[in-house]
């Protein structure tokens, strides 16, 4: 384990962070630009793996498990979205037939 | 630090991911990709003369070889007009990302994120996606529908997420230098010591039956050098100095979780649990409209033949 953490030295903290907000800018834009609601669902996920890269690198910079804890949570987090919003999806596709967000426009009002 | 080159990095970057989302020639979102990725290079540059800089190169080239994978690999997700490409380029981010985790030491959590996400989540997407491509539009096959093809509003996409990027860049080149300073490596054989310290069986298990644990361990083990100590007593009664192993990062984890966090971990079980019944109720939902279309079906045979 010590000859691991001293091979595995370190990752700079600042390219780390900028990397997790390249992650999360790229979901923002895939989240407003496709219309596929899968897809959609998709960027969601795309940001939480943002996330996660931050949560670890301060963890591993203050050498305080808890940022690795939250990956944890935010895991449970996914899959109970990715559950509850598959299905919906699923049930909107049996209505219309079809994945196009623009379908269901008419719920705004 | 002047901010205006990152701005500027961040913009180029912008730039080429427009070109990337908006354009159907090859060339143009072959450009726009250089274009993105030279801006990319160009931010992380700037970024390696912060503070919580670089000490291993190989752990860092490491690093930025899977951080380019994973932003190629997103982009292509959020580009590409099939669906079901989409879900497997999400496979390779994750993928990257958990190669980063390696790097950043998080091993569990690496593990963790390759079967939670790429073994089961993304296998439900694929499900979904196969389930209702094959039940939408069955004339035109292998032809993608419009809406994944065209784009809603590629300009306004990539101006929200590098205003978003920018803000991330503002945070990380002025904020960074009055961070408080990274732990060093006695700070993590204290926490290795801590950690151990509330293990009696591991340490039971490290040093064998012949010796003879105190009561508690706490105050016990104690750093020397770069390993970890125990004091303790033979079975004949002389004080012994035991090295000791460092717990690996699972050992941590675990430890975290149900010391710090035992009622988040409770409320993670009830958060699954609702999910499960919120799905069970959705899936009974949908089998009876498809009763309620079987009964239209049956009550009306009439006009169906009419069309006909």
């Amino acid at each position: 384990m010590n000859l691991l953490a001293a091979t595995m030295g370190s990752v700079s903290l600042a390219h780390a962070l900028l990397l997790s907000g390249v992650l999360m800018a790229i979901g923002i834009a895939g989240f407003v630009s496709r219309r596929n609601l899968i897809v959609m669902f998709l960027c969601t996920e795309l940001m939480f793996q943002a996330v996660v890269v931050a949560m670890v690198a301060f963890g591993r910079w203050y050498w305080d498990f808890s940022g690795q804890v939250f990956v944890i949570f935010i895991l449970t987090v996914a899959a109970a979205e990715a559950a509850l919003a598959l299905a919906l999806v699923v049930l909107l596709h049996r209505r219309r037939a079809t994945l196009d967000a623009d379908a269901w426009t008419e719920l705004r009002e | 630090m002047d901010l205006l080159l990152p701005y500027i990095a961040t913009a180029v970057a912008a730039v080429g991911l427009l070109m990337v989302l908006s354009s159907s020639a090859a060339p143009v979102r072959a450009g726009g990709g250089v274009l993105g990725l030279a801006g990319l290079v160009w931010l992380f540059i700037l970024a390696s003369t912060l503070p919580g800089g670089v000490g291993d190169v190989a752990s860092e080239v490491f690093f930025l070889v899977f951080a380019a994978m994973a932003v190629a690999a997103a982009v292509q997700m959020i580009r590409s007009p099939r669906p079901v490409y989409s879900a497997l380029f999400f496979v390779l981010v994750v993928m990257s990302v958990c190669g980063m985790l390696v790097m950043m030491e998080a091993f569990f959590m690496a593990f963790a994120l390759v079967i939670v996400y790429a073994g089961a989540i993304l296998i439900t997407y694929m499900f979904v996606l196969m389930l209702a491509q094959q039940a939408s539009e069955p004339s035109n096959q292998g032809e993608t529908p419009e809406y994944d093809r065209s784009p809603r509003d590629p300009v306004a996409a990539v101006c929200l997420a590098a205003l978003f990027m920018g803000i991330v860049v503002n945070v990380t080149f002025t904020g960074l230098t009055d961070l408080a300073p990274a732990a060093t490596n006695a700070d993590r054989l204290q926490a290795d010591a801590a950690l151990l310290s509330m293990l009696p069986r591991e340490v039971r298990r490290q040093v064998g039956d012949g010796v003879v644990l105190p009561e508690s361990l706490e105050g016990q083990i104690a750093v020397q050098g770069d390993g970890l100590v125990l004091h303790a007593d033979s079975a004949t009664g002389e004080p012994l100095r035991l090295a000791l192993e460092s717990p690996g990062n699972t050992s941590h984890v675990g430890w975290s979780l149900v010391a710090s966090f035992p009622a988040s971990l409770e409320l993670a079980g009830v958060i699954l649990l609702m999910a499960m019944f919120g799905a069970v109720v959705l899936a009974r939902r949908q089998i009876d409209h498809a009763e309620e279309d079987l009964a239209s079906a049956m009550a009306a045979p009439e006009s169906s033949e009419a069309d006909e």
